[in-house]
């Protein structure tokens, strides 16, 4: 298994998508207990429930930061009904990062389970 | 040091094993002794009129006997067999606690305890309105012992307190907490699962009321500790778990208990883990417990020699092979302590990462979690040498 993809160590030492959103629809916070790993995502939609803007704050191992950084980019201008169909075989597949342990998977979904949890939460329905 | 005794090298040739601390390894010995007593002997004990039967008995009770032997117990009433250091624990909260804590008294904890010597108490506390203290650590790791002997009170009931810690690997001055407990008229627990392994550990030394300990830790299989309790203390303890072996008599509207220790041991035992038990125990004397803390003294000063030199890498705990032994906590500055696991996994060596069943230390230390290497009788500096080029390797691949 090789996960430490250069990719992945350039991304935990320089995040994409690392801020805050003002007045984001969505803003949910979710964490690994056992790790540490914790992490909020903001998501900004339009009324058709277009992801117009998507980031994250939250500090952790390289594969949380990493996977939240490629999945907030992935996530700008795809729909939330989208979001909340992404299964794990899919959120592993594009984070290239099919070969991890399964110790380590819980910090790879950490961003996508919050994602939808938070999607799941939401107070307004956008769609 | 003994690495051919244990057939796991053999399988995974090249595997530098660094988590001591979570499980030993075991000989091939005890391996032997627990499937001898499956293919040869494997009857039920206690009650059985014939031969294999009276040969399992002899064999179970002989583990209990080199059990006594092993800590300087008075006697083999004082060896109570469990499944481990929890449920040693979990015992003594859920009959002694239970039994004789009133709303109002205290129990006195240390913030290195791992959670089997918290939650117990906790529980303790919902059912009985106790109340739970933490001694504080200083700055090295240590024990603030001036510190604890202030939270001591004429409501003191009980100090329950880890011998070695499992994760800064500090050694607590043991006697010297009972002295001060039994002074103030508190009993003493001590939660041996780190100590055991490392140390010569003698209960009547010690002084202390009850001692918790592991099979699974010490070269023996899972599945089997050990209580001590002071027959005193337990002759007039109720039994909580309740069945076969314990009573004496059983009628319709009542039950009268067995003897020590077998009071606390209701059902069929865990046979062929206190057999396997024995033959650890018989393994370790054999090699020598002064030896195996010579070789564990040893290593730990190699270690931390080594450790301290890398730039970057970050010690926790004393970092003084005297006061400390069996674990190491570590952090690469710039790597998360998961992260650093698996990059060493990828060069076979194996330590844990995480916050060790500690969660109060952690967050005293404000930190989310340690690396930990932990080494046994088995370990060499080979596998500390490997354990440096993995760390150096890490750094490079994160670039730092």
């Amino acid at each position: 298994m090789d996960a430490y993809k250069q990719l992945i160590i350039d991304l935990a030492k320089n995040p994409l998508n690392k801020r805050k959103i003002q007045r984001a629809e969505i803003i949910y916070s979710g964490a690994n207990t056992t790790c540490g790993d914790s992490v909020t995502i903001y998501i900004k939609c339009d009324k058709k429930g277009k992801i117009t803007d998507c980031s994250f704050e939250g500090s952790g191992c390289a594969i949380s930061i990493a996977s939240a950084s490629l999945l907030t980019e992935y996530l700008k201008g795809k729909t939330l009904i989208s979001a909340l169909k992404l299964k794990t075989k899919d959120i592993l597949k594009f984070l290239e990062m099919s070969d991890l342990t399964p110790g380590r998977i819980k910090c790879a979904l950490l961003a996508s389970e919050t994602v939808q949890e938070g999607i799941k939460h939401i107070k307004k329905p956008v769609v | 040091m003994n690495k051919k005794d244990f057939p796991i090298f053999k399988k995974n040739p090249g595997l530098v094993y660094l988590d001591s601390a979570a499980t030993s390894l075991k000989p091939q010995c005890v391996i032997d002794a627990e499937n001898e007593y499956y293919s040869d002997y494997g009857a039920n004990v206690h009650r059985g009129l014939y031969k294999i039967s009276e040969k399992a008995t002899q064999m179970y009770e002989g583990s209990r006997c080199a059990v006594q032997k092993f800590i300087n117990a008075a006697s083999e009433k004082e060896i109570i067999f469990t499944s481990g250091t929890t449920a040693a624990i979990n015992l003594v909260a859920m009959s002694w606690g239970e039994q004789n804590l009133r709303s109002g008294d205290e129990i006195i904890l240390t913030i290195l305890e791992h959670h089997a010597n918290i939650v117990p108490w906790q529980m303790l506390k919902k059912k009985t309105n106790c109340v739970i203290k933490f001694a504080d650590i200083n700055a090295d790791g240590t024990l603030d012992l001036d510190g604890f002997r202030k939270l001591l009170t004429k409501r003191t009931k009980l100090v329950a307190i880890s011998h070695v810690s499992n994760v800064l690997g500090t050694i607590n001055p043991a006697k010297r907490i009972v002295q001060l407990a039994h002074a103030a008229g508190a009993k003493v627990l001590i939660d041996a699962a780190q100590s055991v392994p490392h140390l010569k550990v003698d209960v009547r030394h010690l002084d202390c009321d009850f001692l918790a300990f592991s099979g699974h830790k010490i070269c023996g299989p899972t599945g089997i500790g050990v209580l001590y309790a002071k027959e005193k203390i337990m002759k007039n303890t109720a039994p909580i778990f309740g069945g076969g072996d314990m009573i004496r008599e059983v009628y319709k509207t009542h039950s009268t208990w067995n003897d020590l220790p077998w009071k606390f041991e209701a059902g069929t035992p865990a046979i062929a883990q206190a057999i396997g038990l024995g033959a650890a125990i018989e393994y370790l004397e054999k090699v020598g417990i002064k030896n195996i803390q010579k070789h564990d003294a040893e290593l730990m000063k190699y270690a931390l020699n080594k450790l301290s030199k890398i730039k970057g890498v970050v010690l926790y705990g004393p970092c003084d092979p005297k006061i400390q032994t069996s674990a190491i906590s570590f952090n690469i500055k710039g790597i998360h302590a998961h992260d650093t696991a698996t990059l060493l996994d990828q060069e076979n060596v194996a330590v844990r990462a995480g916050h060790h069943c500690c969660m109060p230390l952690m967050q005293r230390l404000g930190i989310t979690a340690t690396v930990r290497a932990s080494f046994y009788l088995y370990s060499s500096k080979k596998d500390i040498d490997r354990l440096v080029l993995a760390i150096l390797k890490a750094k490079k691949t994160f670039k730092i």
